[in-house]
């Protein structure tokens, strides 16, 4: 059976109050709707925070799921659309204490503070955060969780052309950022 | 820059075809610039790998998301009608209280109870009371709809779920009654009696 013949049949099942036949379906798409959360708020708590939300929200909204087969580019955009109301909701809630407090103004999502590892990987982390939002999902997508171009391309719905210039880019900035570091 | 270095990425991901896979390994074995990027790209790659593994590796979502299901069963997690329907919403109430307003200033206050016959005077505060009912349709979709939903899975049996269009629909009855309701206030208080 295909992915998406199995996800159609869980979520079936799901909508039919088997919640076994959801945590089945958490199962397999927690890891990358997990990558895809990392790629957007790039805070590791936060990111399973709202992964786990993203989660509830599409058992509840189940129903207004039009292709049961397409489950998981659907739960992907859910949780792409939660973590942009966290991150607006985070940026509001820093302007408002800088304006308040007079606070020195703090990216909210800046990688630099969060990430104060000195170790190789946090600098890769660290210049991780500097890449563009669509860039980070496909390196996490594919580093994290070892996603094959056409997996990622159906998960993210875009092309696998699409896929593989994203990552010829990405790693070709970090590469640029990592070698500026080092000098 | 030679056309293979562009495929350097799928090289090192494995997801080039044979020829092509020989074509970039014989270019790189003859151009140290490019066998460079690649040495480059991989240890950053394997790098990554290591980083956002280790960072993610506990994950137990899916563990969570199990035990978080009968709680959200009992209590109906809700998800608030969030940004600018929301707002809407309270744009359209507020404009309704505003022509409610509008229409006691231009009738003149003392109007209101010893102008009016009986009848009319009833049918200004049933009139009310529909007006609050739908105002709160459209400002708590949310809670209507799960009212309505344990309702029906009281009736037919099973859980009680809301979606996002039956929120938007117990909306669309508020939007439409307030609507009617405040054409209605208007027409009994600047008319003078009931229009029929």
């Amino acid at each position: 059976m295909s992915q998406g013949a199995r996800d159609a049949e869980l979520v079936r099942r799901s909508l039919n109050g088997d919640r076994a036949a959801f945590g089945e379906l958490a199962e397999h798409y927690a890891r990358q709707v997990a990558a895809v959360t990392y790629a957007m708020v790039q805070d590791r708590e936060k990111a399973r925070d709202l992964a786990q939300e993203s989660f509830l929200q599409a058992y509840e909204a189940l129903r207004s799921l039009r292709e049961a087969a397409r489950f998981g580019a659907w739960l992907v955009g859910i949780a792409r659309r939660r973590c942009i109301y966290h991150i607006r909701r985070e940026r509001r809630r820093a302007r408002a204490l800088a304006a308040r407090a007079e606070v020195p103004r703090e990216e909210p999502l800046g990688p630099a503070g969060r990430m104060a590892r000195s170790d190789d990987e946090g600098r890769l982390l660290e210049a991780l955060g500097t890449l563009g939002r669509r860039y980070r999902e496909v390196l996490v997508l594919r580093h994290f969780e070892g996603k094959s171009y056409a997996e990622i391309a159906e998960l993210l719905e875009i092309s696998v052309a699409t896929v593989e210039k994203r990552l010829t880019r990405a790693r070709n900035k970090l590469r640029e950022i990592l070698k500026d570091g080092s000098d | 820059m030679s056309p293979e270095s562009g495929r350097l990425s799928a090289f090192i991901d494995g997801e080039l075809g044979p020829a092509e896979r020989r074509r970039v390994q014989e270019h790189i074995a003859g151009c140290p610039r490019c066998a460079e990027k690649l040495e480059d790209i991989k240890s950053q790659a394997d790098g990554l790998s290591r980083a956002i593994g280790g960072l993610l590796l506990h994950v137990d979502i899916a563990r969570k998301v199990e035990e978080g299901l009968p709680e959200q069963r009992k209590s109906m997690v809700m998800v608030r009608t969030q940004g600018i329907r929301r707002r809407l919403a309270f744009a359209g109430a507020g404009v309704a209280l505003a022509f409610v307003l509008f229409s006691f200033v231009v009738s003149g206050p003392g109007y209101l109870l010893s102008g009016m016959n009986q009848s009319a005077q009833a049918a200004l505060f049933l009139n009310w009371a529909i007006m609050i009912a739908a105002t709160s349709l459209l400002v708590w979709p949310e809670k209507i709809a799960a009212v309505e939903a344990r309702f029906w899975a009281f009736m037919r049996g099973g859980s009680p779920r809301v979606s996002a269009r039956e929120r938007m629909i117990v909306q669309g009855v508020g939007l439409v009654f307030l609507f009617l309701s405040t054409v209605f206030h208007v027409m009994l208080v600047t008319g003078r009696g009931l229009p029929f």
